[in-house]
C-alpha cells in the first residue's frame, strides 16, 4: 500500500510544483489556466470531503509600467455526501455563476487542470507594459473563513486593555506583580491556534498578444 | 431553521398511482421502480437562494479527552432534527472554538439514516493539561532610575516564569493552579464558561506571594510622587471579572482586583539617591473597580496582525497604606518608629482605548495605538520628599501613542503544528500629568520606551526573550 502511496504523492508534488498561465483572450480578457493541482494537497484534500463548501479565491495583479491591474475569481466546491458527487461552482469577472457537478474527485481533479477562468478584463489596459503577474489563491475552508472574530471577546474580558504610561515603565522594567493575569493570558495563549489559510502564490509572464 | 421535511412524504405518494390492482409482485416492482426514480430526482439537501440547508439527525463529537460532549453540543446551540445554513454552522464552530480548553474545532457531514438527511460531527482538539509561561528582558534606562531600591540603576535584567496545570470541573468549568518565581508565588482560579446558558464569562482568582521583592508603578494621578513600590512582604490579590457578551464583536466587562501587601518600601524612582524620597509602608491596599465596553475584531487576542480593537471603560481605584520614612544606613533602609498619617489616594478615570492593525504581507503587519484617559483624583496624607500634602484634589490627563511591526518568522499551516515564532518592535511615547502641581517635584512624566522581544507560541506556552530602551523624564 506505501508504495502505491508514493509515486502517487510524488505525481502530486510535481503538479504542485508546476506554475499556472495566463492567456489574453480576443477582448483584452485575461485569462488564468493551467492550474496546479492544489486539490490533492494534503492540507486541502480533507476539506474538500466534509460535505461542506471549501472556497478557491484567486487574486491576480498585473504589474505595468506604470501601475498595477487587479483582478480575480473564485471557486467554490462541496461534496454531497448521499450522491457522492462535488458541486462546483465558478464565479468570474462578469458576475455570473457557473454550476456544474462532477462525479468523482478524479473528475475533479481532470475538470481543475482544464479551467479557464476569466480573471481580468482591461480593453483599455496597455498589454505592451504589462511585465509581469502575481497570482494568489486563497484556500478558505468551511471552519477558517474571513470573519471568525466573534470568538474573540472572552480573551478580551481578562486582558486589562488600558494601563498608564507609569504603569507600564514598571512592567517593562521590573518583574510586576501579574501573576494572576499572567496565569489567565498564559490559559489563553495556550488555547489559540492561529488560523491555518493556505494560499498559494506564483509570478508569471504576461502573454501581450492574444492567444490564437 | 426550519421544521424536518420528512422523505416519507415522498414515500407516501406511491400508493396512489394509477394502475394498481394487478397482483402484489407487479404492484412491488412498480413501486420500487418509482421510489428509486423519485429519491434520485430529489436532491439531497434542500437549497434556498443558491445556498444549501442541511436537515441534521444527529451530532458527534469526536476527539475529546477531557472535555464533556455534552459541554460541546451544548455550546454550538445546535439542535438534532433541525435544518441549518453553512453560515449558521459556521457560526457554531466558532462558539465551540471559543472556548479556551479548544485549540480548533472542524465539522464535517456524513450520511445519515435516510437519504437528505446528516450526521454532524465536530471534531474537537483539546488544549494541553499543562501550560508554561516563560519572560527574559533587558533594559537599558535613558538615564539612571531607582526602581527596586535607593540606588540608581542604568539597566535592569527581569525574568519571571510560570508553569500550571488546568482541570475540567462539571461542565463549562475549569479550575487552575500555577507556581512562579524563585520566590514562591502561587496562584489558584476558577473560569466558568457559558454561565446560566446566556455564554457569560466569569473568573474568580487569588494569587499570592510569601517573599520579596515585585515592583509596581502606579498611575500619577493615583500616586503623584512618581514612586516605585516595592513589596518586601506576603502579597496577596483577589480577582473577579465578568464577561458579557454583546452584538457581534463587542462585550461588556466587569472587573474587581483586591491587592493587599503587608510590608515594603516606596521610592521617587526619579530621584535616585535621594534618602528623603523613601518611605517605609504597611498594609498596603490597591482596590480597583472597573467597567468596560469591549469592541474587538482582531485576529489574535496575544499576537493580532488584523483588526481593530477598542475598549472605552471606567474605573474607580484607590491605594491607602500607613507610611513611616525610612533612615538609611549606607544601602541598608531602617524603617522610622514615628508613623506619619495613613496615606489615602481616589482616582475615578474614564479611559478611551484603540489598536488598529494591518497586514502588510502573509508575514508582515503593522499596528497603530492610542490611549487617552481623564480623570480626577484626591489626595490625602501624602509624605513626599520633605513635605506633607493634607489634601489635594487633582485632575488627571494621560496618553499615548503606539506603533508596533511584527514579523513572523515561523507560522503556516505546516509549521503550527510545533509553533510559532515572531519578532515585534514596539515604539511607545506616553504622558501623564496632574493639575494643580503640588508643590516641587515630578508633576508630569513623559516616556520613550522601543522594545524587540521575540515571542515563541505554542499549546503549552509562551516564551519571550526581548530587549527595550526606556527614557523617562520628568517636567517640574
Amino acid at each position: 500500500m506505501r508504495w502505491t502511496i508514493l509515486p502517487l504523492a510524488l505525481v502530486c508534488a510535481l503538479e504542485l510544483g508546476a506554475t499556472p498561465r495566463l492567456e489574453v483572450e480576443p477582448g483584452d480578457k485575461l485569462i488564468l489556466t493551467a492550474l496546479p493541482l492544489i486539490l490533492s494537497d494534503a492540507q486541502v484534500r480533507p476539506h474538500l470531503t466534509t460535505g461542506l463548501t471549501t472556497t478557491f479565491a484567486f487574486r491576480v495583479t498585473v504589474l505595468t509600467g506604470g501601475g498595477k491591474l487587479v483582478g480575480g475569481s473564485q471557486v467554490e466546491i462541496r461534496y454531497e455526501p448521499w450522491d457522492e458527487i462535488y458541486h462546483v461552482a465558478v464565479m468570474g469577472i462578469d458576475g455570473r455563476i457557473e454550476r456544474h457537478t462532477v462525479a468523482s474527485f478524479g473528475d475533479l481533479s481532470e475538470w481543475w487542470k482544464t479551467l479557464r477562468l476569466g480573471v481580468l478584463d482591461a480593453r483599455h489596459a496597455d498589454w505592451s507594459a504589462a511585465s509581469e503577474a502575481r497570482i494568489t489563491v486563497a484556500v478558505v475552508p468551511f471552519s477558517q473563513a474571513e470573519g471568525d472574530d466573534t470568538r474573540r471577546w472572552f480573551s478580551e474580558s481578562l486582558e486589562r486593555a488600558s494601563r498608564s504610561s507609569a504603569e507600564e515603565i514598571a512592567r517593562s522594567a521590573e518583574d510586576g506583580p501579574e501573576p494572576l493575569g499572567r496565569a489567565l493570558n498564559l490559559l489563553i495563549a495556550t488555547s489559540i491556534r492561529r488560523r491555518a489559510l493556505l494560499s498559494y502564490r506564483w509570478t508569471v509572464a504576461v502573454p501581450v498578444e492574444p492567444s490564437p | 431553521m426550519e421544521q424536518e421535511e420528512s422523505k416519507s412524504m415522498v414515500l407516501r405518494t406511491v400508493p396512489r398511482l394509477p394502475w394498481g390492482g394487478k397482483g402484489v409482485l407487479l404492484r412491488g416492482l412498480a413501486c420500487s421502480a418509482v421510489v428509486a426514480v423519485a429519491l434520485a430526482a430529489v436532491p439531497a439537501t434542500a437549497v434556498e437562494d443558491g445556498r444549501p440547508r442541511f436537515l441534521i439527525e444527529t451530532i458527534a463529537v469526536e476527539g475529546l479527552k477531557r472535555a464533556s460532549p455534552e459541554t460541546i453540543v451544548a455550546v454550538s446551540l445546535l439542535e438534532p432534527g433541525q435544518r441549518y445554513s453553512e453560515g449558521e454552522l459556521r457560526e457554531a464552530v466558532y462558539r465551540i472554538v471559543r472556548l479556551p480548553f479548544i485549540l480548533a474545532a472542524d465539522l464535517a457531514l456524513r450520511r445519515g439514516s435516510e437519504r437528505g438527511k446528516f450526521e454532524l460531527v465536530v471534531t474537537v482538539e483539546e488544549t494541553r493539561r499543562f501550560f508554561f509561561g516563560g519572560d527574559l528582558t533587558y533594559t537599558r534606562f535613558g538615564q539612571p532610575l531607582a526602581f527596586a531600591g535607593i540606588s540608581a540603576r542604568r539597566n535592569s535584567l527581569s525574568t519571571s516564569h510560570l508553569a500550571g496545570v488546568r482541570l475540567f470541573v462539571g461542565q463549562n468549568g475549569v479550575l487552575f493552579a500555577a507556581l512562579g518565581e524563585d520566590e514562591g508565588g502561587f496562584q489558584v482560579g476558577y473560569n466558568q464558561y457559558d454561565l446560566f446558558g446566556r455564554r457569560i464569562f466569569l473568573s474568580l482568582g487569588y494569587a499570592t506571594m510569601d517573599d520579596c521583592c515585585s515592583v509596581t508603578v502606579a498611575p500619577l494621578g493615583l500616586d503623584p510622587t512618581a514612586s516605585s513600590w516595592i513589596r518586601s512582604d506576603r502579597f496577596e490579590r483577589f480577582a473577579l471579572t465578568l464577561g458579557f457578551p454583546l452584538r457581534g464583536n463587542q462585550s461588556l466587562r466587569f472587573q474587581a482586583s483586591f491587592d493587599e501587601s503587608e510590608a515594603g518600601q516606596r521610592q521617587a524612582f526619579l530621584r535616585p539617591g535621594d534618602a528623603f524620597s523613601a518611605f517605609d509602608h504597611r498594609d498596603l491596599s490597591d482596590h480597583d473597580l472597573e467597567l468596560a465596553w469591549i469592541y474587538d475584531s482582531t485576529d489574535d487576542p496575544l499576537l493580532p496582525r488584523i483588526g481593530l480593537a477598542m475598549s472605552a471603560a471606567v474605573d474607580y481605584r484607590t491605594l491607602t497604606s500607613e507610611m513611616g520614612r525610612t533612615h538609611f544606613v549606607g544601602e541598608e533602609p531602617f524603617p522610622d518608629p514615628t508613623p506619619l498619617p495613613e496615606m489615602r489616594t481616589e482616582l475615578l478615570r474614564a479611559t478611551f482605548h484603540g489598536n488598529r492593525y494591518w497586514p502588510l504581507s502573509d508575514r508582515q503587519s503593522v499596528g497603530l495605538g492610542m490611549r487617552i484617559a481623564v480623570g480626577r483624583s484626591q489626595v490625602r496624607d501624602v509624605a513626599f520628599a520633605q513635605e506633607f500634602i493634607r489634601r489635594a484634589d487633582l485632575d488627571v490627563l494621560e496618553g499615548s501613542v503606539t506603533v508596533r511591526h511584527a514579523l513572523n518568522l515561523l507560522n503556516g499551516p505546516r509549521t503550527s503544528s510545533w509553533g510559532e515564532l515572531r519578532w515585534e518592535q514596539t515604539v511607545e511615547y506616553g504622558y501623564e500629568g496632574t493639575s494643580p502641581e503640588l508643590g516641587p517635584g515630578d508633576r508630569s512624566l513623559t516616556s520613550l520606551t522601543i522594545s524587540s522581544v521575540l515571542v515563541f507560541r505554542n499549546s503549552w506556552g509562551v516564551v519571550r526573550i526581548g530587549v527595550a530602551y526606556l527614557d523617562v523624564r520628568s517636567r517640574a
